[in-house]
C-alpha cells in the first residue's frame, strides 16, 4: 500500500465515478424525454439551493446516511477490475465480490437513515420502503452474484473475468445476467424500483431534504447504479477482454477501452428497463421476487454447481 | 461574475409546485389544467414536495384556509424561491417568465415575499387564523400525535399518527386534505376535508367545456403519473390538452387498457373496503381499465365520487395503494367535504366509530 502507484488509481476513482455517473444520468434524461444537460443544471440547482431543517428532526443522522451513499458506491468500485494495467482493479481483493455486495447493501442504511432523520411520515414511509425492497431483491442478487463465482471457483472479481476466456458467462449462464440486471436497479433504488423515493410518498426518503443533501442521495444513486453495472463487466461479459469472437488475431485495444464499451451496453439495459416498466407497488415487487426470481436463481445457481462438478 | 451566472443557469429548469383551490368553477379548473400543460410545454419539472420547489405557483384565487396553507407552506421552501399567483390562464405565460427572471435574480428576499403577500391573499393576512393549524403534507409543519394502533394488521400494536394528508401533494385531488390515523404506513381511519369549501354542494358545470374525455384523461394523468408510467403520463397529458382525433383517444385508451405491466402493478388495489361504494369498479386495475376503455366513445362521463366517500374507500390501504386508489377514484372536489374537527388525543375512541361527513 505504501507505493504511490497503487494509490493514484483510488485517488482518481471517486473523480471518475462522479463524471461516469453524471453520463448516465443524462442518458437517463434523455431517455425519458428531457435535455442532456439536465443532470448538470440540476447538480448547479442544487448547489445553490438552501438545505432544510424539519420540526423535532435529526440532521445528523440523515447526513450520515446521505454522505454514506456516494461513499459506498466509490468502495464497492473500487474492487471492480476496470481494466488498469496488472490485474485491473484499483484494490486486489482476493473476496472481491464479498467486499462488493457488503458495499451495497450499505444503501439500505443510507436510505433509511435519510428518511428517519427528518422526523416526516412521508420520509419515514419512503425510508422503511428499503426493507421490503432489499428483502425481494437481495436473495436474487447474491445468488446472481455467486454463480458466476461458483463457476469460476473463485471470488476474486479478476480471476472471474479470466475464466471466460471462451464463452461470456452472460451466454452460459443467462438467467443469472438477467437477475444481475434487474437486481443491480433494485439496489441503487432507481428505476422501476424507486419505490422508497416514491412520487406517491411526495419523493419518500428524499422528500424533506433540499439542496446539497438531496444532491449527495440523487447523484449518490447514480453512482451506485453505475458501480453496480461496472460490476456486471467482469462477473458476466468477460471483462477488459475483447468479445471472443474476434479470434486469435483481434484488434485487441487497452483493457479499459472494452471494459467502457460494455459498461456502456450494460448502462443502455437499464435504461431501457425504465422505460418498458412503471415503478413496482413493493407488494408486488415482493410476490415477484419470491415466487419467480428466487426460484430462478436457485435453479440457475444449481445447474451451474452441477455442471462445474461433474 | 460567477456569482451571477451560476443561479442564471440554475433558473433554467425551476422545479414548480402548483397549489389550486377545489375546483368550484369551471374557470378555477381551466387555470389548473393550463398551468400544468404550461409547466410540461416549458420543460419545467414538477416538485414533489415543498423542499424541492424553486416556483411555489397558486393557480386561482384562494379562500382563507388555503391562504393559510399557502403561507405555510411557504415558509418550508427553501431560497432561492419565488411566489407567483395567477388568476387566469392568460396570466400564466408572463407570471411564469417573471418567475423565471427573479428566480434568476436571487428570488424572493424576505422583503419581496411580504409584497407578493400583499397582492396575492384574498384575505388580511394579519387575521390570524383561528381554525386547526395550516396542514402541510407529511405532517412536518403541523404537530404529528401518536397514540397505539388497536387493530394492526400483523396484530402488533405499533405507534398510530394522525396525519392530515395534502392538499400539496404530486397528482393529489386540488384543496383536498383527508385526515388519516395511520399504524406504520396502513391507513386505519380517514376523513375527508376540502378547504374552503364545506360540503357536501351541489355543482353545476358548463358540459360543454370539458367533454367526458377530458375527466377521464385527467383521471389517468394522475393515476399514471403516480405509478411512474411516466411516458403514458405525459402521452395522457398532451392529449388532455390538446385537441386530438377520435381515433387517437381510443387507440391510446386501447393500449393502456391492454397494457400488462401497469395492470400488474395496479393489481390487488380494492375500492369497496367499506359499506360505501365510491364508484362502480370494483378495483383500482378495474377502474384504470374502464376509463382507459372509454376513451374516444361515446359513453357516459365517469363516476367521480365525493371527497368523504372516496376517504372512506382508503381505510384499510397501504399509503402508497391508498394513494393510486384516491387518484383513480378522483373524487370531484367541488362537492365540497368536511370542515372536520382537529383531532384531540382523549376524544381518540370517539373518532375510531364515528363517521363525521359533515
Amino acid at each position: 500500500m505504501a507505493d504511490p502507484a497503487t494509490l493514484l488509481p483510488l485517488l482518481l476513482l471517486a473523480p471518475a465515478l462522479v463524471v461516469v455517473a453524471g453520463l448516465a444520468a443524462a442518458g437517463g434524461a434523455v431517455t425519458s424525454g428531457d435535455r442532456a444537460t439536465a443532470p448538470v443544471v440540476e447538480t448547479l440547482r442544487l448547489l445553490t439551493k438552501q438545505r432544510r431543517r424539519t420540526p423535532a428532526d435529526d440532521p445528523l443522522l440523515a447526513r450520515i446516511g446521505l454522505t454514506v451513499l456516494p461513499v459506498a458506491a466509490v468502495l464497492a468500485l473500487a474492487v471492480v477490475p476496470v481494466g488498469l494495467p496488472g490485474t485491473g482493479a484499483p484494490v486486489d481483493l482476493e473476496v472481491g465480490v464479498v467486499w462488493f455486495n457488503a458495499m451495497e447493501v450499505l444503501a439500505w442504511f443510507a436510505v433509511w437513515t435519510a428518511g428517519w432523520g427528518p422526523n416526516a411520515v412521508t420520509a419515514l414511509v419512503g425510508g422503511y420502503r428499503t426493507l421490503p425492497l432489499g428483502l425481494a431483491y437481495e436473495l436474487p442478487h447474491m445468488l446472481a452474484i455467486i454463480t458466476p463465482a461458483i463457476a469460476a471457483g473463485s471470488l476474486d472479481p479478476a480471476r472471474i473475468s479470466a475464466a471466460q476466456h471462451g464463452l461470456w458467462y452472460a451466454v452460459w449462464m443467462p438467467v443469472a445476467f438477467l437477475l444481475y440486471l434487474v437486481s443491480t436497479a433494485a439496489m441503487a433504488f432507481w428505476g422501476p424500483f424507486a419505490a422508497p423515493l416514491g412520487r406517491d410518498l411526495a419523493g419518500g426518503a428524499g422528500a424533506e431534504h433540499a439542496g446539497l443533501d438531496r444532491l449527495l442521495l440523487h447523484a449518490g444513486r447514480w453512482m451506485l447504479l453505475v458501480a453496480a453495472a461496472a460490476m456486471a463487466v467482469p462477473l458476466f461479459l468477460g471483462g477488459g477482454a475483447p468479445p471472443p469472437i474476434t479470434g486469435p488475431d483481434p484488434f485487441s485495444g487497452p483493457a479499459w477501452s472494452w471494459f467502457a464499451i460494455k459498461l456502456l451496453v450494460v448502462l443502455a439495459l437499464l435504461l431501457g428497463l425504465r422505460r418498458v416498466m412503471p415503478v413496482l407497488r413493493m407488494e408486488r415487487f415482493a410476490t415477484l421476487a419470491w415466487v419467480v426470481l428466487i426460484p430462478l436463481a436457485v435453479a440457475q445457481a444449481l445447474v451451474v454447481t452441477v455442471v462445474v462438478l461433474v | 461574475m460567477v456569482v451571477s451566472v451560476l443561479p442564471r443557469i440554475a433558473a433554467r429548469r425551476p422545479h414548480v409546485l402548483t397549489i389550486a383551490p377545489a375546483p368550484v368553477t369551471d374557470d378555477l379548473l381551466a387555470v389548473r389544467l393550463a398551468a400544468e400543460s404550461e409547466i410540461a410545454r416549458r420543460g419545467w419539472p414538477v416538485a414533489d414536495s415543498p423542499a424541492d420547489a424553486d416556483v411555489v405557483l397558486v393557480a386561482g384565487g384562494l379562500g382563507r384556509r388555503m391562504t393559510a396553507l399557502v403561507r405555510s407552506v411557504w415558509a418550508t421552501v427553501p431560497r432561492p424561491r419565488v411566489l407567483v399567483t395567477v388568476r387566469s390562464a392568460g396570466e400564466l405565460g408572463p407570471g411564469l417568465d417573471s418567475a423565471q427572471e427573479r428566480l434568476a435574480r436571487g428570488g424572493d428576499s424576505s422583503d419581496r415575499d411580504r409584497v407578493e403577500w400583499a397582492r396575492s391573499a384574498d384575505v388580511d393576512l394579519t387575521d390570524d387564523n383561528d381554525g386547526p393549524p395550516g396542514v402541510i403534507m407529511g405532517g412536518a409543519g403541523a404537530p404529528v400525535m401518536a397514540g397505539l394502533a388497536d387493530d394492526d394488521r400483523d396484530g402488533l400494536a405499533l405507534d398510530a399518527l394522525h396525519v392530515a394528508l395534502g392538499p400539496v401533494l404530486p397528482h393529489w385531488p386540488a384543496a383536498l386534505v383527508v385526515h388519516a390515523l395511520l399504524a406504520g404506513d396502513l391507513v386505519t381511519d380517514a376523513r375527508a376535508e376540502v378547504l374552503d369549501v364545506p360540503g357536501p354542494r351541489e355543482v353545476t358545470r358548463r358540459r360543454d367545456a370539458y367533454t367526458p374525455d377530458h375527466v377521464r384523461l385527467d383521471s389517468l394523468v394522475r393515476v399514471l403519473g403516480l405509478a411512474g408510467a411516466d411516458r403514458a403520463a405525459a402521452r395522457a397529458r398532451a392529449l388532455r390538452d390538446g385537441e386530438p382525433a377520435p381515433g387517437e383517444l381510443a387507440a391510446f385508451g386501447h393500449r393502456l387498457a391492454r397494457s400488462r405491466t401497469l395492470a400488474w402493478t395496479l393489481g390487488g388495489i380494492p375500492l369497496a373496503a367499506t359499506d360505501h361504494v365510491a364508484v362502480p369498479e370494483p378495483t383500482v386495475e378495474a377502474r384504470v381499465r374502464a376509463l382507459a376503455a372509454g376513451l374516444g366513445g361515446s359513453l357516459a362521463p365517469p363516476v367521480r365520487p365525493a371527497p368523504h366517500r372516496a376517504a372512506a374507500a382508503l381505510v384499510g390501504l397501504e399509503l402508497g395503494a391508498a394513494r393510486l386508489a384516491l387518484a383513480a377514484m378522483d373524487p370531484d372536489t367541488a362537492l365540497g367535504a368536511g370542515p372536520v374537527e382537529p383531532f384531540r388525543p382523549a376524544e381518540r375512541h370517539e373518532h375510531h366509530h364515528h363517521e363525521h361527513h359533515g
